[in-house]
């Protein structure tokens, strides 16, 4: 190996100018800057969630109970770890001018936020008294109130002192669903709305006495479990201050890395078709470098050395705008968005990037560059001959692939689910591996048919199989794009299905929450007398969390990737003595009306699977501070997207009858006034929330909106890669078409006849490319949206035919726009140089 | 068994070419001999088979049947590798376009045989070369800069350069005009009897032809000794 003299000799080639070397150049910058600016934002926003954790925690750490307060015990042990801030959030409904919504209340102390700064309309303003509320000033516009106006909570009325401006630690709620009011701890208590069993967190936040680090905090949550393992408290340290937002970022980030992995991977047949293109160019510099005795591997080791540099140009690019990205959003964008962004250099997922784009070149470069053993000295004393093509030996294919693999190894190493990520690569090498055999196969079936009279179909059907034809890599390139351009299609069609599909025929219009036992027939005669009303259903309402399953402490328990959530927080909880509409028994039989046994629970089945729980085993929840253990009687399997009342967990009704609790209402309507409804029951019941269906559904809307933008932006990316991609096909047969061309005008062919006969062949490649393109695509959107995205896959044949066939026309546009360049060729210029 | 200042040694050498309409007989069973510092011009019509005979002599066909010894070493049964390194060595081809490579300058056009043989001073070498050729002062211009009789020279200059001991010629006139041409195979001849190589020089003019110790007539694939006078 003479490293030396390869570079020597690449850098004297590279003297010229990077001219031909465009479409490989884009090809790979496009898919490796998707890739590093796709990993920067994400680590940009995960770090600023990690550096700003103490400010969005609201403190070094938060212990959060659901339905009661913290024991004098545990407020003794929590006093002692350093300044505390205690902490209520509920829903409730506001209510005034006759006029009612639901809100997020969060009653906070003196203390409150330990950490940053609560900023107002007015400036930063001294604590509000106890007859003084502030609020989002989206509750203003939407009860058409102005600062000063009166507002009913509950059984008292408080005056609008302030709009909130920032509420530091507002993501450590993760995903709210009204607009938020703050009051003082004095002024919860008089709305009355804390009654047993409501619906209230109290949370506790410390501001540790010295250490105030992560290590520490984690340190005293431990300690804190040990002393108390049967409290119930949740406890977050700010590395989970915004877990909700962790986890979305997380997802969205996987899902636009993968989609940029399929577009770097199309890249790589681009990048395929410019080293094919370039070896071309350099036919009759590579043969003479053979006749004056350079053996084959130097010549090879020259121009693979070539490449990489160029590649290191490419990825350079893209590093820097991978790097820039996370500055570049927070300059313009910092202000409104909902999340912190970093702005210091992460150079993991540009490590990530570089490596993938220089294993994928390598890869895709190789097996082109080794049909430079096929180029013979002997070619310089032939005229204009055909370009080598010709099978590439073993050792390049095995190289090739080996170096694929290693890319895939890397790929799988930088995400959580390498089950799902080695399906999704298994997926796309198998896309690649078919549509190259298609390809052989319909050039081997062309060159079969008969001969077509038409002088054009001849033409046409004959340049797909001539020797040097391109319609291999045409048709590779046309097919992996459509069928990238066809799945994110279909998967954009079920987001927006999602997003449209709203609200089922039979679900109900409102969730009464908070509904006390007492006043539980009362109110249902309430509902029962409003114009409109079709159904009601209720259920009690516990809030608990899970501690053991089969007597392991839930943060050690093992579950699958998409059950933990169900170990983490607290879940809603009921009981009943009937299996509950919309739930089918799957295994394991339901307890008799009066049983008073052992204490039972029912389980969904996808989360009792994903826990590896089986019929017998146990499980325990902590409910109000008590832990209570039951025996798994049987499964379920829940329409979730009826959208009625429905629980992960529903107990014998034995279990948990004794516990304080609240109730839970809905309301299917049919007809009638929606707001009226609201409004009388808000006034009639001022402790009782509402949450109306549609309000809810639009909150979820909104995240999946973000998610469409992703969407569609991977979109753009992927029809940039497929036109370039496309464009180096051709660009790589564009000589031996140019003179083909002029031959064929010598002869007396028209340019019109020319352009038929090339409109005539790229309409079969792209039909035949358009074919694969759909069905390989939609079983792609139905990979993403089952396993990624989980939502049901929607398949519209006319969304995926109308896709193929827009991205194949403007493809094809593409296509004719750089085989005219074969066209316009001048025959003097070729003739005079044969 | 080769004699001692044996340049060349070709005995019944044969070479089949496929072609899609079956295979063709270019070379149908030559026998050539030359010694050290001969120079042989090679004659005849189009088609007959001068190029293939000076492809077969540079290792860049392989022979279908026959034996052929040049410049000492056998290159019967060698691969791509070998053949490359024995090009290397001992040869030096002069096209008709000349074919330097476009993105390197005289001067690096030159030095290429020299530095992948590893010669240290190569491109001192190379400029001497060019010097030698008149075209000291060209060193820095790309082929694109040249003319053809400069571009040309700077090919005669890198075939000679490298120590080559049999210099292939093919057609070098070919494509310049004749007085250019003329001071083209002055120099040729010159170098050729300071380096005391042997040329083998394809051409179809008879009166150049005659320039040379003999002349080799090539006709349907086969070699007769041609007449000087």
């Amino acid at each position: 190996m003479r490293f030396d003299l390869w570079a020597t000799y690449a850098r004297r080639n590279l003297r010229s100018g990077l001219k031909g070397f465009w479409i490989f150049l884009s090809c790979l910058t496009l898919g490796v800057s998707a890739i590093a600016i796709i990993g920067s934002l994400a680590s940009a926003v995960q770090r600023g969630l990690d550096e700003q954790g103490q400010t969005l925690l609201g403190g070094d750490l938060e212990f959060a109970l659901t339905q009661r307060e913290a024991t004098p015990e545990e407020l003794n042990y929590i006093n002692s770890l350093g300044q505390v801030s205690r902490i209520a959030t509920m829903r409730a409904m506001a209510q005034s001018n006759g006029a009612s919504t639901l809100v997020e209340l969060k009653a906070t102390d003196r203390n409150y936020p330990l950490y940053g700064e609560m900023k107002y309309n007015q400036g930063t303003l001294p604590k509000v008294s106890p007859t003084e509320i502030v609020v989002d000033p989206l509750l203003l516009s939407r009860l058409k109130l102005k600062l000063g106006n009166q507002l009913k909570l509950g059984n008292a009325t408080f005056t609008i002192a302030a709009a909130i401006e920032t509420e530091p630690d507002r993501i450590a709620d993760g995903i709210i669903f009204g607009p938020r009011i703050m009051l003082s701890q004095e002024a919860l208590t008089a709305t009355g709305l804390v009654q047993p069993g409501s619906l209230v967190t109290w949370r506790y936040r410390i501001k540790l006495k010295t250490d105030a680090t992560l290590k520490a905090g984690k340190t005293a949550a431990d300690a804190a479990t040990k002393k108390f393992p049967d409290s119930g408290w949740r406890i977050r340290t700010t590395d989970k201050a915004a877990q909700g937002a962790d986890e979305f970022i997380n997802r969205l980030g996987y899902f636009m890395t993968l989609v940029s992995v399929a577009a770097l991977t199309i890249g790589g047949a681009g990048i395929a078709n410019a080293v094919t293109a370039f070896v071309n160019r350099r036919r009759s510099s590579i043969a003479t470098l053979k006749c004056l005795g350079l053996p084959n591997r130097d010549v090879v080791g020259i121009c693979l050395t070539e490449i990489m540099a160029v590649s290191v140009l490419g990825i350079t690019i893209a590093l820097m705008a991978g790097a820039a990205a996370p500055y570049i959003v927070h300059a313009l964008f910092g202000k409104i968005l909902p999340l912190p962004i970093s702005t210091t250099l992460d150079w993991r997922p540009l490590v990530f990037a570089a490596v993938l784009g220089f294993l994928v070149t390598l890869a895709f470069a190789l097996w082109p560059l080794s049909r430079i053993a096929n180029i013979q000295g002997a070619a310089l004393f032939r005229s204009h001959s055909i370009d080598e093509t010709g099978k590439p030996a073993w050792h390049y294919v095995i190289a090739s692939t080996a170096i694929l693999a290693l890319a895939a190894i890397v790929i799988l190493f930088g995400f959580d689910e390498p089950k799902v990520t080695a399906a999704y690569l298994g997926g796309l090498a198998a896309s690649i591996i078919i549509l190259a055999v298609l390809a052989s196969l319909i050039v081997k079936a062309a060159s079969l048919l008969p001969r077509p009279k038409n002088l054009l179909l001849r033409q046409a059907i004959q340049s797909l199989y001539r020797p040097g034809t391109t319609s291999r890599s045409v048709i590779m390139a046309l097919g992996l794009g459509l069928t990238l351009f066809v799945t994110l299609a279909l998967t954009d069609q079920t987001i927006s299905t999602e997003l449209k599909s709203g609200i089922p025929e039979q679900a109900p219009a409102f969730f009464f929450l908070d509904v006390q036992s007492t006043e539980l027939d009362q109110f249902r005669s309430t509902l029962k007398s409003q114009t409109g009303v079709a159904d009601i259903t209720t259920a009690p309402m516990l809030r608990g969390r899970i501690t053991k399953v089969k007597n392991v402490p839930a943060e050690k328990a093992k579950a699958s990737s998409d059950t933990s959530w169900a170990l983490k927080g607290d879940r809603g909880l009921t009981f009943a003595d009937e299996l509950p509409k919309g739930s089918t028994l799957t295994e394991g039989t339901w307890w008799a009306k009066d049983y008073t046994g052992p204490n039972l629970v029912s389980m969904t089945e996808d989360i009792a699977h994903g826990l590896d729980l089986k019929i017998g085993d146990h499980i325990t929840v902590n409910v109000l501070g008590r832990e209570v253990e039951a025996e798994l009687a049987n499964l379920r399997k829940v329409n979730w997207r009826s959208l009625g009342i429905n629980f992960v967990m529903v107990f014998s009704p034995n279990t948990l009858k004794a516990a304080p609790h609240s109730d839970i209402v809905t309301v299917a309507m049919n007809g009638g006034d929606e707001g009226a409804l609201l409004n009388t029951m808000a006034s009639t019941y001022p402790s009782v929330t509402a949450v109306r269906v549609k309000d809810a559904l639009a909150t979820v809307s909104d995240l999946l909106d973000k998610m469409l933008t992703a969407v569609r932006g991977a979109n753009v990316i992927t029809l940039l890669t497929g036109i370039l991609v496309l464009a180096g096909a051709l660009a790589a047969g564009l000589s031996s078409r140019s003179y083909e061309a002029v031959v064929l005008k010598t002869y007396g062919a028209t340019r019109r006849q020319l352009l038929l006969a090339f409109i005539i062949e790229y309409a079969l490649l792209g039909l035949v490319s358009a074919l694969f393109g759909i069905v390989v695509g939609s079983l792609g959107s139905w990979f993403l949206a089952h396993y990624i995205l989980e939502m049901p896959w929607v398949f519209s044949a006319t969304t995926a035919i109308v896709t193929a066939l827009i991205a194949m026309v403007l493809t094809i546009a593409a296509g004719l726009t750089v085989t005219t360049r074969a066209l316009s060729a001048k025959p003097s210029f070729y003739l005079r140089n044969e | 068994m080769l004699k001692a200042n044996s340049a060349l040694d070709l005995k019944n050498v044969k070479l089949t070419l496929n072609s899609r309409a079956g295979p063709v007989n270019i070379l149908r069973g030559i026998d050539v001999e030359a010694t050290t510092g001969q120079a042989i011009g090679i004659v005849g019509p189009s088609g007959s088979g001068k190029t293939s005979l000076l492809m077969v002599i540079a290792g860049l066909e392989a022979v279908t049947s026959g034996q052929i010894s040049v410049a000492g070493e056998s290159l019967n049964g060698r691969g791509e590798e070998s053949l490359a390194k024995f090009r290397r060595d001992h040869i030096g081809i002069i096209f008709q376009s000349f074919h330097l490579i476009p993105t390197m300058t005289a001067l690096e056009n030159v030095a290429v045989p020299l530095e992948f043989k590893g010669v240290k001073n190569a491109m001192a070498r190379a400029k001497e070369g060019l010097e030698r050729v008149g075209l000291g002062h060209r060193l820095t211009h790309y082929p694109g800069q040249l003319s053809g009789g400069e571009q040309q020279r700077v090919a005669i200059a890198r075939a000679v350069t490298s120590g080559a001991k049999i210099l292939l010629a093919d057609e070098p006139t070919g494509n310049l005009d004749q007085e250019t041409g003329a001071s083209i195979i002055e120099l040729l001849f010159e170098l050729k009897a300071r380096e005391q190589a042997t040329l083998l020089l394809v051409t179809h003019d008879r009166a150049l032809a005659k320039r040379c110790d003999r002349i080799l007539e090539v006709r349907d694939g086969l070699v007769s000794e041609g007449k000087l006078k």
